[in-house]
């Protein structure tokens, strides 16, 4: 899962990255207006966390035009202006959910959890298909009813087959959400970690659609 | 049920004083405030002294020619007997050619003659009117022309005479001839005349009141425009004084608006600054919370602690800053439906995991004379708690109905969830400074205060009760208009 933190104070940022990149989402960060807005435009986020008051460019702004140019990741504001008027305004703009300052980061991360699973159709926190299940509030990985250590990467790889179960997912949707912007990305390390889930998880659990990609379904037995 | 109802002094001074109502109505109100009253006592006062030094004036010059004719009358009647008489050589006198006046023959008739010789006056020659009577001389010589007094005379009457001493050449002898007549019927003349003076001076004094109050009234009348026009402003039908008014008038209509204007300006500009003040300090707080909680040191928790309070004086006072002082602006209106169906969107979003479903009914064409923020803040608060609490759906109801205290609406909203609800005992506790009966549901616990103190600067009021499908009912009444 790949994310988008755009919030002008620079402490703050970083402790939002922190606490994301803790819970195994690809981060990204911008700290004005122009450059979030940017990223949002061109890069596929899963969800991105907006700070309303920004310099260059304020948060309603950048919102509305994502809308505008047809960009429906999931968006949760931040803003310190928790008047009803100004909720009502980020919401209207487009926002999926609003948390006010000042709040506990524990807040962000269950709300923006809560965004991609209901963006991705997905009634629980708990991921499941076949044996194995994905209880994305606690980050831990079961299969046949055992714990499964997993890396990072591997973990994302997974969430995001997950979310996205019964359709393909194509190698470069892949790379898009697990890297983080900056990263020197391998199209090859995908496999790697294809296979690595494969001899963790099951060997059926993730078939290859040759030539268009990767796919997570229910065992057929 | 419990009333809660939040009056404030700024209210009460802005609202229509009662007593300056009637002050454009000519006799509804008499006070020296009024310039109606002014401008018509002041008028009515010097046409009053004018018209009635006018008919004094008039009266007196009419009496002075009407007593100079009577006059020159009995000196015709005078010179007329003089010619007329006869004095013999023997000194007796005889009436040659007697004057032809028909009353010196009726007895008492009011005009008399007479001549006298004052050597003998046993031969003297009278009218036939004086029947008994002597006209008695006062003897004043007075060379050729005729001496005139008035002297009672008989039956109450009062006689003007007129008497001249004439010296026969032939005797050397002076008679004197007297001619008097009574005065009733100028007096009588005179009093017409007065009467007819008086009332037509009456009537056209009356005229001219009459003319000076509609004169008045059509002057004054673009200030009871403005009046209607404020009043207007207040109701929230317009913004703004409109049209145009009168040279006088017109800088004080500018200056009006302008201080509108700039009341707006210092509204917004006022709100900003919170916005920015808030802004400043949260992000930090934000920061030093998340910090302190990935700690567990003992300085992390102070600031742990501290900052949870600190938060929760931040919030509290920023929100009635937010709201306070702006509810007496003149000419702020909100729409209603827009306002509730934004905020119906927002809870439903916010509250999308629990599938909790906002419904407004009513509130089409209605206005909330207010702000927009502070309406969105009331009802914000109203439906957030609603929310929280409803197992599925939330209904605020808008209705209206003509306002108890001044000209306009109230409108009446419920808002109605179907949850658990308050008991009425615990009802009363809702509104103690930050207290919370839960401790469950996140949140600061003020927002049924804030709500309260908003719909208090209104002047409106907000009452807790039971909702029809179990839950809590929250009624609040605002002041409000019909749209346009």
């Amino acid at each position: 899962m790949r994310i988008l933190i755009v919030e002008d104070d620079p402490t703050l940022n970083k402790q939002l990255q922190d606490a994301f990149r803790e819970e195994n989402y690809a981060v990204d960060a911008a700290l004005d207006g122009g450059e979030g807005h940017y990223l949002g435009d061109t890069e596929p986020y899963d969800a991105v966390v907006l700070d309303l008051g920004l310099p260059e460019l304020d948060g309603v702004t950048i919102l509305k035009k994502w809308r505008q140019d047809g960009r429906r990741m999931p968006v949760l504001v931040l803003t310190a202006r928790d008047a009803w008027s100004d909720k009502v305004a980020g919401l209207d703009a487009g926002a999926d959910d609003y948390v006010a300052k000042p709040f506990n980061i524990d807040e962000v991360l269950a709300r923006i959890r809560a965004l991609i699973r209901r963006a991705a159709g997905e009634a629980t926190a708990e991921l499941s298909c076949g044996p194995v299940v994905l209880d994305t509030r606690s980050g831990r990985v079961t299969a046949k009813g055992g714990p499964v250590k997993l890396t990072s990467h591997e973990y994302r790889v997974l969430s995001y087959l997950m979310l996205h179960k019964g359709t393909v997912v194509t190698r470069t949707d892949l790379i898009e959400h697990i890297y983080e912007q900056d990263f020197d990305r391998d199209s090859n390390t995908i496999e790697v970690f294809i296979g690595r889930l494969r001899r963790k998880l099951g060997a059926d659990l993730i078939r290859t659609q040759r030539g268009l990609g990767y796919m997570l379904a229910e065992p057929e037995d | 049920m419990l009333t809660l109802s939040g009056r404030n002094a700024a209210s009460d001074i802005c609202s229509p004083n009662p007593k300056t109502k009637g002050g454009f109505e000519l006799f509804g109100g008499l006070t020296t405030r009024s310039l109606a009253v002014r401008l018509i006592g002041a008028a009515v006062i010097w046409i009053v002294l004018a018209l009635g030094a006018g008919g004094v004036l008039l009266s007196n010059l009419y009496r002075a020619s009407v007593e100079r004719a009577f006059d020159q009358r009995l000196d015709n009647q005078l010179l007329g007997l003089i010619s007329g008489v006869q004095i013999k050589d023997d000194g007796t006198l005889a009436l040659e050619r007697p004057l032809a006046d028909p009353r010196y023959k009726v007895p008492y008739s009011g005009w008399y003659w007479q001549v006298q010789n004052p050597a003998a006056p046993t031969a003297s020659l009278r009218s036939r009117s004086t029947w008994d009577l002597e006209l008695k001389s006062k003897g004043e010589r007075n060379g050729t022309e005729p001496s005139k007094f008035t002297v009672s005379g008989p039956e109450g009457q009062i006689l003007r005479m007129g008497e001249r001493f004439v010296r026969d050449g032939n005797s050397g002898r002076t008679y004197l001839f007297s001619v008097a007549a009574d005065r009733s019927e100028t007096l009588a003349d005179i009093d017409a005349f007065n009467a007819s003076v008086f009332w037509s001076l009456f009537a056209f004094g009356m005229s001219l009141i009459a003319g000076v109050c509609i004169q008045v009234r059509y002057g004054l009348r673009p200030l009871a425009r403005i009046r209607g026009a404020i009043s207007d402003i207040r109701s929230g039908k317009t913004e703004s004084l409109a049209g145009n008014f009168p040279d006088e008038v017109q800088p004080l209509v500018e200056e009006l608006n302008g201080l509108l204007d700039h009341t707006r300006d210092l509204l917004a500009r006022a709100r900003t600054h919170v916005g920015n003040l808030a802004h400043a300090i949260k992000t930090p707080l934000t920061v030093l919370t998340n910090d302190a909680n990935s700690k567990s040191d003992g300085l992390a928790e102070t600031v742990a602690e501290q900052t949870t309070i600190m938060r929760r004086q931040v919030d509290h006072y920023l929100t009635l800053a937010r709201v306070a002082g702006q509810s007496d602006v003149l000419g702020l209106h909100t729409e209603l439906a827009p306002a509730l169906a934004a905020l119906s969107r927002t809870l439903e979003k916010i509250y999308a995991e629990r599938g909790i479903t906002v419904r407004v009914d009513g509130g089409e064409g209605l206005r909330f004379r207010g702000e927009r923020q502070d309406l969105d803040e009331l009802m914000g608060n109203l439906m957030d708690n609603a929310s929280k609490w409803a197992k599925s759906e939330v209904l605020v109801s808008v209705l209206s109905q003509p306002s108890k205290k001044e000209t306009g609406l109230d409108i009446v909203l419920h808002v109605d969830d179907d949850g658990p609800g308050i008991s009425s005992d615990d009802r009363s506790k809702v509104f103690d400074r930050g207290t919370r009966l839960d401790e469950v549901k996140p949140g600061s616990g003020l927002g049924l205060s804030i709500a309260r103190d908003i719909a208090g600067l209104y002047g409106g009021d907000l009452v807790l009760d039971e909702a029809p499908t179990g839950g809590l009912r929250v009624t609040v009444t605002l002041p409000g208009a019909e749209s346009d």
